[in-house]
């Protein structure tokens, strides 16, 4: 070949040798998942360990994994079951004597199991196959015409991918003739990570109201069907106010929420009356979902001078620009519409003015007109009358109030219901001085009553912590803020929702004038109220917690902070301070230096300096012989002085690589740590998708709600995962939150509530529940860096409260941090909310991770980080500990190994950790063909080369010879 | 010497490879700034990759168009490197890893071009040609 082949080939060789080379260090990098994709497990092996965590199925083995599989699947079916909520039924549920049926809306052909994002591929049950396995024959020659169709949905756009009138043809039309015992339409939404829904979408309407395509889907049901059941595949509340329209309304609707893998057979359930519906809403239902009060202020807003001051928005790291006032304060969801309601019946505040007006007919605000399906509201085909029988307070200080609820079924078939309990506390002239808000109904305990037959009764009995009764008030204490109880009665209720409850108490409280949600008058039953006496204000009972004061400590979220009466917060006080949206804020030069310090400026991200009263690095000795091996840590108390002792035996550099995890953290041999493995999200992280979160909490089911977290655990010990990146605690805030499918509910409360009893279930099985968002990541859009900002008191009864109770009632030991700010710090480089709060506070022992990419390295090790989610910054953090001989950072750097490690060898881990432990460091074979292909590439470059010379210089000057 | 074998097809394409990685260059320079996409490592190699295709059109130096076509190759796998978990997202449909997607596709696009434009010249031979 002559030379200039070689020269042509040469660098063609060096291109894809680099490129080679910089595919295998990503491979290397995320070789933990790679691993899980090809099916390679790396299990270490020992004996003489003993197991921690059993798992229920007795051992690891495929045939237990079956019937756990198995188990798991009709879990799944009973979530649904209990989940799935009925909201109409003009008689045709269940459905009788119905053999075909057609399926109208293309969703029934593309449903929407679950949204984008982290999580198991759908693998189940469709729809269409649910109905066949019960029995029904489905319309064929519709439903393949939908299979057909080129729509699609597109999150981008708010594409709903429904098709148009036009659609349907003669010969479909014709077709509902031989399948008329009844149509089921299905309308779907969706959403996803990254992506909110739309306030105004392709269509130029919003993307929960009813679109013109499903209205033209709807009326062909109506015209055609005397039976059209209306099936809600959406994890975000559809406007569903026109479902009793002559033209296109419905006899029957079910919320279905997003089924997963076999949500569909649960579904087909409820419809053939197989099981009876018990689910009630997690959401308030709008007549129009922009009338919320938080939706005021929601989507993209960018500081008006960003550009003045240099605040950008690039990648992940460097966010400055975005902001979000969340004007609403504490009212979020139903907290507004009720509370507002109430002050509409006790005329007070202003509350029947035009402010926030949406729906309401005559132009002064009407709950009836504005609500069409309240918080927590369901149907059953049988009814049930509840009441309140016994209140008692408990526990050290009346710590704790259990209240006995006595249902009866009063219906003709057998059902079960949920017992949700509300309380609405004292509203006092301190509170209105003192800017405390109050909902008027708050959800504080939920329990549900087993099957019940025509005429039973059951007492459920439900405990309530006095704690959920507090208030945040930034001026209690002396102006150092805490929690306040406001003297006065409090009243306990429970309803068929947060409505009817809080007409329950306000008959308890004597007033009249009560409507319910279609504006029907009624008088509310006292019997479903009880109450309970405080007769002194209290500021002292929550002042303190773990040795912690609990006070002021999120001022600076809130923009008013920065620029005094930048904002008026919504008060009950007078409704007419309804959130206008804040479009144009400028920031200061405080804020923007502060947002600066964590950006650009030196490239590095970094704001932090070393501490002049720093020790240096060699004040630690790392790198020492090992003498303790992580199995000999396996209960040791987290103070114990041992901890040290094994953290002097790693080096800075394995210290660094602790924090990097690339779905898994790799293993340090030395010291018997075999690695550990992580999976994503809350809808499942095993392989099986599990019905949304938000399904499983409209179960208002804590055994349902038990057990899924039990099945979390399971899935882990069989797939050999340390921790799962769920469940999701950030709060529905608005109705269009692209992940509300995957978080509990839009009350902060419910989230509490729900996470608290999952959680538990996950980690008494030795799984690590890393709860995610933590926190305020309650929308998606521009939610990387997103300054967010609201009062101490919204922050603390919003959407902390959401985790709290994951980690003070759950005992979670880990979190996923999210993306956004507190005001203007990182929630990942936050050393008020990680150090102070969760870890002071609230007692948290734990390590708490990143999002994906998120954070400076050091800034966020020294804010309370301790892991980041698939980003490797050990270079980074071994370089300045070394570089800067900073013992302060190593110091950060130490305790995140101890957190990492104590939840670890206290978790599932444990079960594979012994002294005889033995860790593979052997390649996957995948590894070791892309070894070879480097090599491979290498040689070439290199015998390009030297052909080259040869050929060119040797070779010719002897021909010239 | 450059005008008089301006018809030379290498000429050609080396003042093509050398403008060419010029324009990108800049391009980068002010863009990726913005994008975040920006890499020393990147920079530098396509400046010496493009001085060496415009240094090539007047010292005749065998060599030299190899090398910067390999410094240009070499650019090219480092961008790819630096693009994948960027375009992982959009494979997996989801924002897990975030970063400029069309800007990395700008640039992927622009060093390949390069690259090609850089890699033709090697095979090319001045004498061949004559």
């Amino acid at each position: 070949m002559k030379k200039n082949r070689w020269r042509g080939l040469f660098p063609i060789s060096t291109a894809l040798l680099a490129t080679a080379l910089g595919c295998t260090s990503l491979l290397w990098q995320w070789s933990g998942l790679v691993d899980e994709v090809l099916g390679i497990k790396k299990q270490p092996t020992a004996s003489g360990g003993t197991t921690v965590y059993a798992s229920s199925y007795g051992d690891l083995t495929e045939e237990n994994r079956a019937k756990m599989l198995a188990d798991l699947k009709q879990h799944i079916i009973k979530e649904e079951e209990e989940g799935a909520v009925l909201l109409k039924n003009d008689g045709v549920l269940p459905l009788q004597s119905v053999k075909k049926v057609t399926l109208l809306g293309r969703a029934t052909v593309d449903p929407v199991y679950r949204y984008t994002s982290g999580g198991p591929s759908w693998t189940g049950t469709s729809l269409r196959q649910a109905l066949e396995d019960a029995g029904l024959e489905i319309n064929g020659i519709v439903f393949s015409a939908y299979e057909a169709s080129t729509c699609k949905r597109d999150k981008a756009t708010g594409d709903i991918g429904e098709v148009g009138e036009d659609f349907y043809t003669q010969n479909i039309v014709d077709s509902f003739r031989n399948y008329a015992d009844a149509a089921i339409v299905m309308i779907s939404r969706y959403g996803g990570e990254g992506t909110d829904l739309l306030r105004k979408d392709k269509d130029g309407v919003s993307q929960l109201s009813l679109h013109e395509s499903e209205k033209a889907t709807l009326r062909m049901a109506r015209a055609n069907f005397k039976k059209v059941i209306l099936l809600v595949n959406s994890g975000n509340p559809v406007e569903l106010g026109w479902m009793d329209s002559e033209e296109y309304g419905v006899d029957a609707c079910l919320w279905i929420g997003t089924p997963g893998n076999y949500g569909f057979t649960g579904v087909v359930n409820l419809l053939m009356g197989t099981a009876n519906p018990s689910g009630g809403l997690i959401d308030t239902y709008a007549t129009n979902s922009l009338s919320a009060a938080a939706t005021q202020n929601f989507g993209d807003y960018t500081y008006a001078n960003a550009d003045e001051y240099g605040l950008t928005s690039k990648g992940i790291h460097d966010v400055t620009n975005k902001y979000l006032v969340e004007a609403e304060g504490i009212y979020v969801g139903y907290r507004y519409y009720e509370t507002r309601y109430e002050d509409c019946i006790l005329n007070q505040g202003n509350a029947s003015s035009s402010a926030g007006v949406f729906a309401s007919r005559n132009g002064s605000w009407n709950y009836a007109d504005e609500v069409i399906f309240p918080f927590g509201y369901g149907l059953s085909y049988t009814e049930f009358e509840r009441k309140i029988t016994a209140c008692k307070t408990d526990g050290e200080e009346d710590a704790e109030f259990t209240l006995s609820v006595n249902v009866t079924n009063t219906g003709s078939v057998a059902g079960k219901t949920p017992v949700q309990i509300y309380v609405q506390t004292p509203y006092t002239a301190y509170d209105r001085d003192n800017l405390v808000e109050k909902s008027a109904i708050q959800l504080v305990g939920f329990g549900k009553t087993g099957v019940l037959q025509p005429g039973e009764s059951e007492q459920v009995e439900v405990t309530v912590d006095r704690y959920l009764l507090a208030s945040y008030d930034s001026t209690a204490c002396g102006g150092k803020g805490g929690y306040i109880l406001d003297e006065g009665t409090y009243y306990f209720a429970v309803g068929n929702g947060a409505h009817e409850a809080l007409n329950n108490v306000l008959a308890a409280k004597g007033a009249t004038g009560m409507y319910d949600e279609e504006g029907n008058p009624v008088e509310g039953d006292v019997e479903a109220v009880a109450s309970w006496e405080l007769a002194a204000f209290d500021e002292s009972s929550y002042h303190e917690r773990n040795g912690v004061a609990v006070e002021n400590k999120l001022q600076d979220a809130d923009i008013n902070f920065w620029i005094p009466n930048a904002v008026t917060y919504l008060t009950r006080q007078n409704w007419d301070t309804f959130p206008k949206e804040t479009t144009v804020l400028n920031a200061t030069k405080e804020m923007a230096d502060s947002l600066n310090a964590d950006n650009l400026g030196d490239k590095s991200f970094e704001s932090y300096q070393k501490p002049s009263s720093a020790p240096s690095k060699n004040s630690f000795k790392q790198g020492q012989e090992v003498t303790l091996k992580l199995a000999d840590l396996k209960g040791v108390p987290y103070d114990d002085a041992r901890w040290d002792t094994f953290l002097n035996q790693l080096t800075i550099a394995q210290l660094a690589t602790m924090t990097s995890d690339m779905s898994g953290i790799k293993a340090i041999k030395d010291v018997g740590f075999p690695g550990i493995s992580q999976n994503d999200g809350p809808d499942g992280a095993g392989g099986v998708q599990y019905v949304g979160q938000s399904v499983a909490a409209a179960t208002f089911s804590p055994e349902i709600l038990a057990e899924r977290g039990f099945f979390f655990a399971e899935e882990a010990l069989f797939n050999g995962k340390n921790a799962v990146w769920s469940p999701g605690a950030d709060i529905h805030r608005t109705p269009f939150g692209g992940r509300n499918f995957e978080y509990y509910s839009e009350d902060s409360y419910m989230s509490y509530l729900c996470a608290a009893i999952q959680c538990r279930e996950m980690q008494n099985k030795g799984l690590s529940s890393s709860i995610k968002h933590f926190c305020g990541n309650d929308q998606e859009t521009n939610r990387y860096g997103l300054c967010t900002f609201t009062t101490e008191q919204a922050w603390r009864q919003g959407p902390l409260r959401g985790f709290e109770g994951a980690f003070t009632e759950g005992g979670a030991t880990s979190t996923m941090t999210s993306y956004s700010r507190y005001g203007l710090t990182l929630t990942c480089e936050s050393n008020t909310v990680n150090n102070e709060i969760l870890r002071g506070e609230w007692g948290f022992v734990g390590f708490t991770i990143t999002d994906a990419g998120s954070g400076s390295p050091i800034d966020s090790i020294i804010g309370g980080t301790d892991v980041f989610c698939l980003n490797d910054n050990a270079k980074t953090l071994n370089s300045w500990i070394t570089k800067q001989d900073d013992g302060n950072l190593l110091a950060a750097l130490r305790k995140a190994n101890k957190n990492i490690f104590y939840t670890f060898v206290n978790g599932n881990l444990g079960n594979v950790l012994s002294s005889d432990l033995v860790i593979s460091s052997s390649l996957s074979w995948w590894q070791v063909a892309v070894i070879a292909l480097d090599c491979i590439l290498g040689l070439a470059v290199v015998g390009c080369g030297v052909l080259y010379v040869l050929k060119g210089y040797v070779l010719s000057r002897k021909e010239e010879k | 010497m450059i005008f008089q074998k301006k018809f030379q097809l290498s000429s050609c394409f080396l003042t093509a490879a050398g403008l060419f990685s010029a324009g990108t260059l800049v391009y980068y320079l002010i863009q990726s700034n913005h994008d975040a996409c920006f890499q020393v490592s990147i920079l530098v190699l396509l400046a010496v990759g493009m001085v060496g295709e415009i240094a090539s059109l007047f010292v005749k130096v065998d060599f030299i168009p190899m090398l910067a076509s390999s410094c240009i190759g070499v650019a090219l796998g480092l961008m790819v490197y630096y693009a994948l978990p960027t375009l992982s997202d959009l494979w997996n449909n989801v924002n897990f890893i975030g970063g400029n997607a069309f800007a990395y596709f700008m640039y992927l696009g622009l060093l390949l071009l390069s690259f090609v434009l850089s890699v033709i010249p090697c095979f090319l031979s001045e004498k061949e040609e004559k």
